[in-house]
């Protein structure tokens, strides 16, 4: 074993001792070269040097910072907004009817005004224009579905109350949820809906229920 | 990289090997996998057992990565919010804080990036680098004698850590600060545990330079 690959294994053999037949041969390595032992004192320096810096900061992270960790971790969870996903018929309306400030051709039938395909892209688009209508249509009349994080009192009331406290476009909840979140000392509970029905309007990228 | 990883099989699944102390006080003995299993079930206080267990160290490596204690604490949160999220997905075999771990740092790695301002490279390192001020003052003869405090001494040693590349700068954080070994270091960085190796080996020599008259 040659100083450069004795040196790779410096900052380990430090650390962890010797491990392995490699540790074993950088281990005998070091007993005859003076140049990687010295530079393995520097290694455990360094390494020192480490970790006082890590005691100190977490030290200061347990009696400061840290401190209310769990509860702002609960927090969180319970204003937390779970965005869904576009669904199909929406991505064919962004795309049929996008928002544009007129400087730049930004639409997705840009593509087709060249003029060998003109004539193509006229009847293409109609018919793309009728099935965006279609599309859109659907929408006004059909739910979606999506997750929803909520908090209530009482577990048990929740199914039968969510339905007449709900906000918004959300129009049913099914009583399902997958997860349940009690925070130490508090009387509510935190349900984490993963069935939540409700009317798409077209800025509705998120859902929230807050009771 | 908003998705967080699915954990590799490990051996073990309760205690992160090293030279650090896992301890929190008045943590129970009760294993992660245990803890998970019960958080999967629905127990809440299981995961919050999991986060007094873990959010020290978890905090620490981010805070060494980022040197800013108000982001290292939001993304702790974040961090910890990800794994509830996904502990369904999380499998009995694998090993809760190489899991947790990895989703901190590419938690941690998507912030960094986002910043205006990224970390210089080891290979951008030239000799112009070299004669920055303030990389100067760092390892000059004024500067160790100004750096009586350990306070001062953090302080020049993490100014040292954010001139890394941040691939570097992860490897030294986790094996140096965080006890970890070569071997937990490539599961959660996804690489090889030569990678993690070499990387070793060519911070500390940049390390080394820089702090030279502190060694």
């Amino acid at each position: 074993m040659n100083c450069d690959k004795a040196r790779s294994y410096l900052p380990a053999l430090a650390l962890h001792g010797p491990e392995g037949s490699q540790g074993n041969q950088v281990e005998r390595h070091l007993a005859g070269c003076p140049t990687c032992q010295a530079a393995l004192e520097k290694t455990r320096k360094l390494q020192s040097l480490f970790s006082q810096a890590r005691h100190q900061t977490q030290l200061e992270a347990e009696t400061e910072i840290l401190r209310d960790f769990v509860p702002e971790f609960h927090r969180r969870l319970a204003s937390e907004i779970i965005t869904r996903k576009p669904t199909i018929p929406e991505r064919l309306r962004n795309w049929l009817l996008p928002e544009s400030d007129g400087s730049q051709e930004t639409s997705g039938f840009s593509v087709f005004r060249t003029p060998a395909l003109m004539g193509f892209s006229a009847c293409a688009a109609a018919l793309m224009l009728i099935a965006g209508f279609v599309a859109f249509s659907s929408l006004t009349t059909s739910n979606s579905t999506g997750s929803a994080i909520v908090r209530h009192s009482s577990s048990r009331e929740l199914p039968g109350q969510i339905a007449s406290l709900h906000r918004g476009s959300v129009v049913e909840v099914e009583s399902r949820w997958n997860d349940l979140v009690r925070s130490p000392g508090e009387s509510d509970s935190i349900y984490v809906l993963d069935r939540v029905s409700y009317q798409p309007s077209k800025s509705d990228e998120a859902i929230v229920l807050q009771f | 990289m908003n998705e967080p990883p699915q954990p590799e099989p490990s051996h073990g699944d309760v205690h992160v090997s090293g030279g650090s102390d896992l301890s929190q006080g008045n943590v129970p003995e009760t294993s992660d996998a245990e803890l998970v299993h019960r958080t999967q079930k629905g127990d809440a206080a299981a995961f919050d057992t999991l986060i007094e267990r873990y959010k020290s160290r978890l905090y620490g490596v981010i805070f060494h990565m980022i040197n800013n204690h108000e982001d290292a604490a939001d993304l702790s949160q974040e961090t910890f919010l990800k794994a509830f999220r996904n502990i369904l997905k999380f499998r009995k075999d694998a090993n809760f804080y190489t899991w947790l771990y990895r989703i901190g740092v590419n938690t941690t790695l998507n912030f960094i990036r986002k910043r205006k301002e990224p970390p210089l490279s080891l290979n951008q390192l030239s000799p112009e680098t070299e004669e920055e001020p303030a990389l100067k003052e760092l390892t000059s003869k004024e500067g160790v004698t100004a750096a009586t405090g350990l306070g001062e001494l953090r302080e020049k040693l993490n100014e040292s850590l954010q001139k890394l590349s941040e691939e570097h700068r992860m490897v030294v954080v986790l094996h140096d600060i965080e006890g970890l070994k070569h071997q937990e270091i490539a599961k959660i960085l996804g690489c090889t545990e030569a990678t993690a190796r070499s990387r070793l080996y060519y911070a500390h020599q940049q390390l080394q330079a820089w702090l030279a008259n502190y060694l």
